[in-house]
């Protein structure tokens, strides 16, 4: 990409590979795991632990402009999903506006924005569970556009958007209307936060609390040109579509190792009863090296737009979301009671694997997508 | 009118309402009672101020509920199996008979067939000659999907993509879920061929029934202009057949003559006269450049050399993307020889109780590859042969042949009933075929006294045909 290596942050800005996942570690098992109870049960916003992660580089390293190292961004991903899946969801949801920002090859939101959003100086997530879910004909899109003078109003309520709050912002999409209300394209743009949005608490989640996660109502809401992504917006959406859903990955691979983590913590006091248990944690071993291997040879190419590749990412999001699942419930069966206790790792990693399964695209619409890719089309 | 009579009225136009965000439905007849709605509460009455019991939008992200269509329950005939058993991918006619013969064999063993089309049984070389006997969609199909599962036993898995592969687990991912399997067998056929000048949207390719039953309908009312690109086996057969049927054929090729690859020149130079006389229009050394939407609902095809063409439908019958691959299995069947040439065999080897399932096996394995390609029969024999019984290459060579014979021989009576053979173009064949053979089985006989020697020349020679078969479809792929 020319327009990316011409924006190449220079070198003492980059960060170095083994120090990122060195320190990432080190967040995860210290101040992490301290606070983990705390922002599973009492629904604590860990900003304090994002600003660190974005210190250490692990929300930049994906950017084209540092690099462009989705594998690295997917393994600093797991390492802290391994101890904190609200925190992993965070770090998928930073990343992928930081990938907004960088792709709109807008001046106003590169530059000095995304330098500070890359080190997670600023704060900002993603609302485009709906739009990903209406482009694909799953259900309507929820934000409508009307052009105005220097931008559009745009319109709406969208339910729930995750790691965003007062003075923070989001990846949004909104559907133009024409003057007779058909539909002429999408916008994505950089709803800020302020005044004018309306935020509302959501009901309470089975988990995944502390992800900062309100219900957003826009009155009119005016967005300038200095703040549009893509306008039309799917061509920048099926750009960037491989590498948004490939991100999620690190999600399920650290809910899955952190389940053979705790499978291994009694292994000592229960081994010798665990043995007659089924996806034990050698075979959960091998099974998560073979799809780790597999998504990071994937994520040397994130922006390969063909057929072939997007299906074995969605295959990839599928299996991971499938692994976790069974590995959190695994890990639940090899505890026994310790597992069950409510401030286990075990059953709040039970509802992290539910999480991973059904956020967008959950393994149905991953499905869906995967079908619709494959069917041979015909003349009409 | 009777209060009773105007709550029942008034009930039968209750409405509901879907919260466009979160799903709820507001039903007009339960109202929402714990935020003030009585039930019974028409949904323009609601306050504006009224928002979503669960995720709190207002009343303008509401619309109006209709039910979605649900989709077709399947039939299932039997349920999930709780042991993985034989998983089959593709419903053509090698799945099928891989199911059935299964079912032979183990009356209980679960089976799941697992196919993106409707499963249903038909003839797929039939599709290249079914308009002019008058066929339709519904007498090619001999037996519905279903109904052959249920007979067999099978769980069938229609309109399921399979994905990929977990070896280990021994699982096969697919777009319906994930399903372990004890042995999996892959019969999913070939893709045609996709090539960036004839776009999916605009030129049909005649792979499947379902294909074929599309354009069956176009064709339906009245003569069309049709274009086939590529005069192979299946360009020609539809063009004879569309042709009869009484459509006006183009058959477009990059070559001279039809069938130029598979037949000598003087036979491609009959296959056209024979295809002038029922009103085909040849045209050689052309190639496509691209097909674009015309107003009339017509397709206008532009070729490199500037020809232009406009018809009502175009065909691409340009090969399958799976020769490409039944090369590179031809090239590892050769490295597996060339591997074991050292081994003289065991002259003695014959088909015992022991082998006969590894026999069997390789068999139905050959007969798959050289019924589904129409080629390469005699090439996978051999090898098939002396992996099976270990026996030597030059007995496997004897064998082969006796086998060819034997199925050569009811496809040819088939096709002599049919009036499909041309007798004069087969003697001259023949006659050579007899020289030829002649000469051959004596070489192979002297090769034989040198151990390993015949095997090093079959192996070449598998080489040879599975490059030129690479090299031919890989310049098919890339021939724009």
């Amino acid at each position: 990409m020319t327009v990316a290596s011409a924006l190449q942050a220079p070198p003492e800005h980059q960060w170095d590979d083994a120090s990122v996942i060195e320190q990432v570690t080190a967040i995860a098992q210290g101040p992490l795991r301290a606070a983990v109870t705390q922002i599973d049960h009492d629904g604590h916003y860990p900003r304090e632990i994002m600003a660190a992660l974005g210190e250490a580089g692990a929300l930049g390293v994906h950017l084209n402009r540092y690099g462009g190292k989705l594998g690295l961004s997917i393994a600093a991903m797991q390492a802290a999903s391994r101890v904190c899946g609200s925190t992993g969801f965070l770090m998928w949801s930073h990343d992928v506006c930081g990938i907004y920002l960088e792709q709109s090859a807008n001046p106003a939101l590169t530059g000095a924005v995304l330098d500070n959003h890359a080190r997670a100086k600023t704060l900002g997530g993603t609302a485009l569970s709906n739009p990903m879910k209406a482009l694909s004909g799953i259900e309507p899109m929820l934000f409508r556009a009307r052009k105005v003078p220097g931008g559009y109003r745009v319109n709406g309520s969208l339910p729930w958007v995750s790691h965003i709050g007062p003075g923070q912002y989001c990846g949004a999409v909104a559907a133009v209307e024409r003057d007779d209300g058909t539909v002429s394209h999408e916008i994505l743009f950089i709803l800020h936060c302020d005044e004018r949005v309306e935020l509302r608490a959501c009901p309470q989640f089975s988990g995944m609390e502390g992800t900062a996660t309100w219900g957003v109502r826009l009155v009119d809401y005016f967005v300038s040109e200095a703040d549009l992504v893509a306008d039309p917006a799917r061509p920048l959406i099926a750009r960037i579509r491989g590498a948004f859903i490939l991100l999620q990955t690190g999600m399920a691979l650290g809910v899955a190792q952190g389940s053979i983590d705790s499978i291994l913590e009694v292994e000592p006091m229960l081994g010798h009863v665990n043995q007659f248990l089924s996806e034990r944690p050698d075979e959960l071993r091998g099974e998560l090296d073979e799809l780790s291997g597999r998504i990071m040879a994937l994520a040397q190419t994130p922006y390969d737009g063909s057929r072939d590749y997007l299906l074995d990412v969605l295959d990839a999001r599928v299996q991971g979301a499938e692994f976790a699942l069974r590995a959190a419930q695994s890990a639940l069966l090899h505890q026994g009671a310790r597992g069950y206790l409510m401030t286990s790792a075990p059953q709040r990693r039970i509802r992290e694997s539910h999480f991973v399964a059904i956020v967008t695209p959950a393994i149905k619409h991953l499905r869906w997508e995967m079908a619709r890719l494959s069917r041979e089309e015909l003349p009409a | 009118m009777s209060a009773a009579l105007a709550e029942a009225a008034a009930a039968e136009m209750w409405r509901k309402f879907l919260c466009r965000a979160c799903g709820l439905i507001y039903d007009e007849e339960l109202g929402d009672p714990d935020s003030g709605l009585a039930p019974g509460t028409r949904f323009e009455d609601i306050p504006d101020d009224w928002e979503c019991p669960i995720c709190g939008v207002k009343k303008t992200d509401f619309e109006p509920y209709n039910a979605r269509e649900a989709p077709p329950v399947l039939n299932l005939p039997v349920l999930r199996h709780r042991k993985p058993g034989v998983v089959v991918v593709g419903a053509g006619v090698a799945g099928w008979a891989v199911a059935e013969a299964v079912r032979a064999l183990s009356p209980s063993a679960p089976i799941t067939l697992v196919t993106g089309c409707a499963g249903e049984v038909y003839n797929k070389p039939e599709l290249s000659v079914a308009l002019a006997r008058g066929r339709t969609p519904a007498s090619l199909c001999r037996e519905a999907g279903s109904a052959i599962a249920g007979r067999l036993g099978v769980r069938l898995l229609t309109d399921t993509i399979a994905v990929g592969i977990s070896k280990a687990r021994r699982e096969l991912r697919t777009t319906r879920g994930t399903i372990a399997y004890s042995h999996l067998v892959l019969a999913h056929g070939a893709r045609p061929a996709s090539l960036p000048s004839l776009p999916a949207s605009l030129c049909w390719s005649i792979n499947h029934l379902a294909a074929w039953s599309g354009l069956y309908k176009q064709l339906a009312d009245g003569a069309k202009r049709i274009a086939i690109v590529g005069a192979g086996m299946v360009g020609c057969e539809l063009a004879e057949d569309f042709a009869r049927a009484g459509h006006r054929v183009t058959l477009l090729d990059r070559e001279a003559v039809p069938l130029a690859g598979l037949l000598p020149e003087p036979a491609s130079a009959r296959v056209e006269r024979g295809l002038g006389a029922l009103g085909v229009r040849f045209v050689g050394r052309v190639m496509v450049a691209g097909v674009v939407a015309g107003a009339d609902g017509g397709k206008h095809i532009t070729t490199t050399c500037g020809q232009a063409f406009d018809v009502d439908i175009v065909v691409a019958a340009t090969g399958l993307v799976i020769l490409f691959l039944f090369a590179l299995i031809m090239v590892l069947v050769g490295v597996l020889m060339l591997r074991g040439r050292k081994n003289a065999g065991i002259p003695g080897a014959t088909c015992n109780r022991h082998n006969a399932p590894k026999v069997l096996g390789f068999g139905v394995g050959t007969g798959l590859f050289s019924g589904f390609f129409g080629i390469g029969g005699g090439f996978l024999i051999v090898p098939g042969l002396v992996g099976a019984t270990g026996m030597p290459i030059l007995n496997a060579v004897g064998t082969s042949l006796v086998a060819v014979t034997a199925f050569g021989l009811t496809t040819a009576l088939n096709y002599g009933r049919s009036g499909l053979v041309d007798w004069n173009l087969a003697l001259v064949f023949i006659v050579g075929g007899i020289v030829g053979s002649n000469f051959g089985s004596r070489i192979a006989r002297r090769l034989a006294g040198s151990t390993g020697r015949l095997t090093t020349v079959f192996a070449a020679l598998i080489f040879v045909v599975a490059f030129y078969m690479i090299f031919r479809s890989l310049s098919t792929l890339f021939q724009t």
